[in-house]
């Protein structure tokens, strides 16, 4: 590999980190305060659709990224209510969010862009041009790896570091861990569970929001039906991998990103390896990644899943 | 009896319920709301030929659901059938393809015993995972839906294409591993009736064995099952093989139902099974009847798409209404009761009060 690729591998690996990490770092927040949400898959395609059809239809990618976080908090929103006020399980109403969100977004594409022939007009919508860091992106190697992006990317570096003092130093946090870790506890220190799991679930929407537009307008300029194709699911496991800290699920998700990267990049150099077998690559490193990590879950929270029952 | 009704009365409001915001769907989509329904009927009703395409339909449905619903059952969230079907039609398919030489009934029962080994193997690795190393199988049982999906893509442009298919797809089959016909002349093949007969056996196996009360003994509650003196390692190993293995048995018998192996076939039947699984409320009994509402759905979601113009991904977003309308319907149950407790025991104190 030469130097050049090997950079462009690198540029790579942390573009395809990003939405992985952006939405890895919403499902932190949501663990945390006690929540495991599987419809994170189904949500960012949704919010995928929902950006690209933003994006297209009122002519910009910021409208289109607004769209897709208020898009994605609704369906969230469903996910809040049933299992939080109405304790149903949280597996189950994740996996049926994954179909009703495949089957929606995919209904919505064909019924808005492809039956009534906007489909023709340019497939293309407005997405988030890169924005080279003065100074920054020249620095050698270093430049192109990391400066040398759209907004969103810096947006997912800039909310590691937000969320890794909201969790550690802020009341806020402390809050949230409360409610995931021993909600009975967190209640009678005068903490509203229901009312924190209810911000926590609401803020990982608007990360899955984000995270879902990255794909259609920023990684892509369009949307394809099943885009997301496991990248969510790939999330939760970054988010066991980075023991369910902002700064882990950094790393996780570059780890994730470099094997997607690695993907592509035999894709593209035409290594004699069939395509599908490159394309099991980030799956099977998530099996390892979770297996590496089963034997030490330090951060684990200790109510994950476990519906809190006012007393 | 009274018991048995309130069983059926949540499935019931829960179809209502997403029946009506399905309709409203359509109806702010544009589309003609009776029109598409009656599409849906007619595709499956109108005559013999398509009843007993929906049968036909419903017949991978029934091995899912029933393989979710055990595991749900024993309480490993097996999001996996999807994969093991996959991996099931494809151990069938080697010895559909390579095993040519046996006769018909040496030949099936063969298919359906390696469909079952795939689908077993598949499932395996993730439960053993999470018995051994408490590995979350909701992720290794997805990953691995992914890989088989790409295993079989490998296959069908790979080393078993079918070179003279513009699509990518194996060659048929021998001839005499095809399923028979139950009713000649229709699409409704043994491979259904197969399917019940499981889910009687599974009921019987749930409801009255020693396994099955170790299944679901583990699945209510894990420490109580392991005080009990229940294995409960080997049983979620042992839940998840019964789990995989009738996947692939759904898998095996969806293969020999079309005679050749490619990507599509299965359209997310694995996802279904959680539909199907959640809206029985895992009954093996109740299976029954949730994967023929499905197969009922599938089978005229193409004729909607025809005759209304409807997208067939409509069903998906049914699904999954559906899903969370049982899942609330059931806990407000539960919800209502304890009210009416609480009133009741409030009451029997005051009337103390009062004496």
């Amino acid at each position: 590999m030469s130097e050049l690729q090997f950079i462009n591998f690198l540029a790579s690996s942390v573009r395809m980190a990003t939405p992985l990490l952006l939405a890895s770092l919403g499902l932190v927040i949501s663990e945390r305060s006690g929540l495991i949400n599987i419809g994170v898959e189904g949500i960012m395609l949704m919010a995928a659709f929902a950006g690209y059809a933003g994006s297209k239809l009122a002519g910009g990618y910021w409208y289109g990224l607004i769209v897709a976080i208020l898009v994605s908090m609704v369906i969230i929103s469903i996910f809040a209510v049933t299992t939080i006020k109405y304790k149903s399980q949280q597996v189950i109403i994740g996996a049926a969010l994954n179909m009703f969100c495949a089957g929606l977004s995919s209904f919505l594409y064909r019924l808005i862009f492809y039956n009534t022939g906007r489909f023709d007009e340019g497939i293309a919508a407005a997405s988030f041009p890169n924005v080279s860091i003065p100074v920054l992106s020249k620095i050698p190697i270093l430049g192109p790896v990391f400066f040398n992006h759209n907004l969103l990317v810096y947006f997912s570096y800039i909310m590691v570091i937000v969320l890794w003092i909201v969790i550690n130093k802020t009341s806020i946090g402390l809050k949230v861990i409360a409610a995931g870790e021993h909600p009975k506890a967190a209640e009678s220190l005068g903490i509203n569970v229901i009312h924190v799991r209810y911000l926590a679930t609401l803020f990982s929407g608007v990360m899955m929001g984000v995270a879902g537009a990255y794909l259609s307008i920023a990684q892509a300029s369009s949307f394809g039906e099943d885009m997301t194709s496991g990248r969510g699911f790939i999330a939760m496991a970054v988010v066991i991998l980075g023991k369910w800290s902002p700064i882990g699920s950094m790393f996780g998700a570059l780890f994730f990103g470099a094997a997607t990267a690695l993907q592509l990049m035999f894709q593209i150099t035409g290594v004699e390896i069939p395509r599908n077998v490159i394309m099991m690559i980030p799956y099977i490193a998530t099996v390892i990644a979770v297996l590496a990590v089963s034997q030490n879950k330090v951060g684990a929270p200790s109510a994950l899943g476990v519906p809190y029952e006012k007393s | 009896m009274k018991d048995r009704l309130k069983l059926l009365i949540h499935p019931a409001i829960a179809i209502a319920i997403s029946l009506a915001i399905g309709a409203l769907i359509l109806l702010v989509a544009g589309y003609d709301v009776g029109k598409a329904f009656l599409a849906i009927w007619n595709a499956s009703f109108r005559n013999l030929r398509t009843i007993t395409t929906t049968f036909n339909k419903s017949s991978p449905l029934l091995y899912v659901g029933l393989a979710v619903a055990i595991s749900f059952r024993g309480n490993v969230f097996n999001i996996g059938a999807e994969g093991q079907l996959l991996m099931g039609a494809v151990f069938a398919t080697f010895v559909g393809l390579y095993l040519q030489f046996l006769p018909g009934f040496l030949l099936i029962a063969l298919m359906l015993l390696a469909g079952c080994v795939g689908g077993a193997l598949w499932a395996f690795i993730p439960g053993y995972l999470k018995a051994k190393y408490d590995v979350s199988e909701v992720i290794t049982t997805i990953m691995f839906n992914y890989i088989a999906l790409n295993f079989i893509g490998y296959l069908v442009r790979g080393p078993i294409r079918d070179t003279s298919q513009a699509e990518p797809q194996t060659v048929a089959i021998a001839k005499q591993g095809f399923l028979p016909s139950l009713i000649p002349g229709t699409p409704l093949h043994l491979g259904y009736l197969l399917g019940i007969i499981l889910a009687i056996g599974l009921f019987y196996l749930l409801f009255k064995t020693y396994i099955g009360y170790e299944v679901r003994a583990v699945g209510l509650n894990k420490s109580a099952a392991k005080v009990a003196g229940i294995n409960v390692q080997k049983t979620i190993v042992g839940t998840m093989l019964i789990s995989g293995a009738l996947a692939g048995l759904g898998g095996a018998i969806e293969l020999a139902n079309i005679h050749y192996l490619l990507e599509g076939i299965s359209p997310g039947y694995g996802f279904t099974g959680i539909a199907i699984a959640v809206l029985a409320n895992s009954n093996p009994i109740g299976v029954i009847f949730s994967s023929f509402l499905f197969g009922f759905l599938n089978a005229g979601a193409t004729s909607m798409q025809r005759s209304a113009g409807v997208s067939a991904s409509f069903v998906q977003i049914f699904q999954g209404i559906m899903i969370i309308a049982i899942a609330l319907a059931s806990v407000n149950k539960t919800k209502l009761t304890k009210k009416i407790k609480k009133t009741l025991s409030q009451d029997t104190t005051k009337t103390r009060e009062v004496e």
